[in-house]
């Protein structure tokens, strides 16, 4: 092929893409905020417990845990061991758009022998992220955080749950495992 | 755990990218009335999205319809941005732009229609008439020509590989940087851009070009 055609196919492709990005959007219904609106359902936790969920397994487990930990703080008296009592209303009106200050935090655990380990926490929404490993079997992972009071836990492997030894509290999850806390 | 430093109410603002660039550069700072729309709605409440939603519905819209065409096939997955927005707006911390964190969502949806089945429907049906031309109009054939060219340039990419393909469409339709794609898709700026100038070099042999540019 030619330079002169190739520059011409170049110049095709050009305005061809350039088409599809230049073409007219046609005009929006004029009821399509309501559309939206009538399809909306409130943000309920008990609607999302009951719905299935296509989440991995752990996932489940970190919607039971965040359940579990709600009821063990509002019935904390009665489920107290010993370990440390956190009042219901001292936990963070969680993901709010706010000024309070934030923390970046670094969270790690040693485990050279695991292939993964992820962290769960009400921060995550119980989502699960992965921490990164280094060569000495440390795994780590920083994120920034509101002031506040957070449960979360490691999942090392998908299948052992456990708390960080260096949290500055724990908390029964009221289904035979311990959330551990931090305070910012 | 370790905290590493306090710090006052971090502002990372998102980089600026095409679609949404075009958006954050008419809205550099952040809205009071949308910072309390979304505080609200954090809140449970369901009024207050609406105000969300008429402010970009447009804009989502757009993105959808570049991507796949079609107007209700693009309304569709515009709504269900919307819906997804909704139900996770908690997450949402306010560290980016609110616009930034559509978007995310907006490219998830996008990604989902290449495996969807309204995608593979949509490969058997006419793309969609924007609006109907009087035949006799001095514009009427190349009006014909532009959107037989727009079908046959929609086909070819349709037919790339899901990598070349979505990384040519995020840069030419959504326009985005190669930063900003990086960030979207995890993956380094070089391999970025070798997935573009791949897919431009299928792309333009599949309209007809026979060298490798």
């Amino acid at each position: 092929m030619g330079k002169s055609e190739k520059e011409k196919l170049r110049t095709l492709l050009q305005e061809a893409l350039d088409s599809l990005r230049d073409r007219p959007v046609p005009p929006l219904g004029q009821d399509f905020t309501q559309q939206v609106m009538n399809r909306l359902s409130p943000p309920s936790l008990w609607r999302r417990f009951l719905t299935p969920s296509r989440r991995p397994l752990q996932w489940a487990l970190g919607t039971v845990a965040t359940a579990g930990l709600v009821l063990g703080l509002y019935f904390g008296p009665r489920w107290n061991r010993g370990e440390r009592v956190i009042e219901t209303s001292s936990l963070p009106p969680s993901h709010q758009i706010t000024d309070r200050k934030m923390y970046q935090v670094r969270f790690s655990i040693k485990r050279p022998e695991a292939a993964e380990v992820k962290i769960l926490g009400d921060f995550t929404q119980w989502n699960a992220m992965v921490l990164s490993k280094d060569g000495s079997g440390n795994f780590t992972g920083e994120l920034t955080l509101p002031e506040g009071t957070y449960a979360y836990g490691f999942m090392v492997d998908g299948k052992e749950w456990v708390a960080d030894q260096t949290a500055h509290g724990f908390v029964p999850d009221g289904f035979g495992r311990v959330n551990s806390i931090i305070h910012l | 755990v370790t905290l590493l430093k306090p710090q006052r109410l971090i502002k990372v603002e998102a980089s600026v990218r095409g679609q949404g660039a075009d958006f954050e550069k008419k809205n550099p700072e952040k809205e009071p009335w949308e910072v309390e729309a979304i505080r609200l709605c954090q809140r449970g409440e369901k009024e207050p999205f609406a105000r969300l939603v008429d402010h970009y519905k447009n804009w989502v819209f757009g993105l959808m319809f570049r991507w796949v065409g079609k107007k209700e096939v693009a309304e569709e997955m515009a709504q269900e941005v919307f819906l997804k927005a909704y139900s996770r707006i908690g997450s949402f911390r306010g560290e980016a732009k609110f616009s930034t964190w559509l978007y995310q969502i907006c490219f998830n949806r996008c990604r989902d229609y290449w495996r969807s089945r309204e995608f593979h429907q949509a490969a058997y049906e006419p793309l969609e008439q924007v609006e109907e031309k009087p035949a006799l109009s001095p514009h009427a054939e190349q009006e014909v020509m532009s959107r037989q060219q727009e079908r046959s340039v929609r086909r070819a990419l349709e037919s790339l590989p899901e990598i070349y393909r979505e990384a040519v469409m995020l840069r030419y339709l959504h326009e985005l940087s190669y930063e900003e794609m990086a960030e979207q898709l995890d993956l380094g700026v070089s391999s970025l851009k070798m997935r573009v100038l791949r897919g431009l070099n299928l792309l333009k042999n599949k309209l007809g070009g026979q060298g490798d540019g």
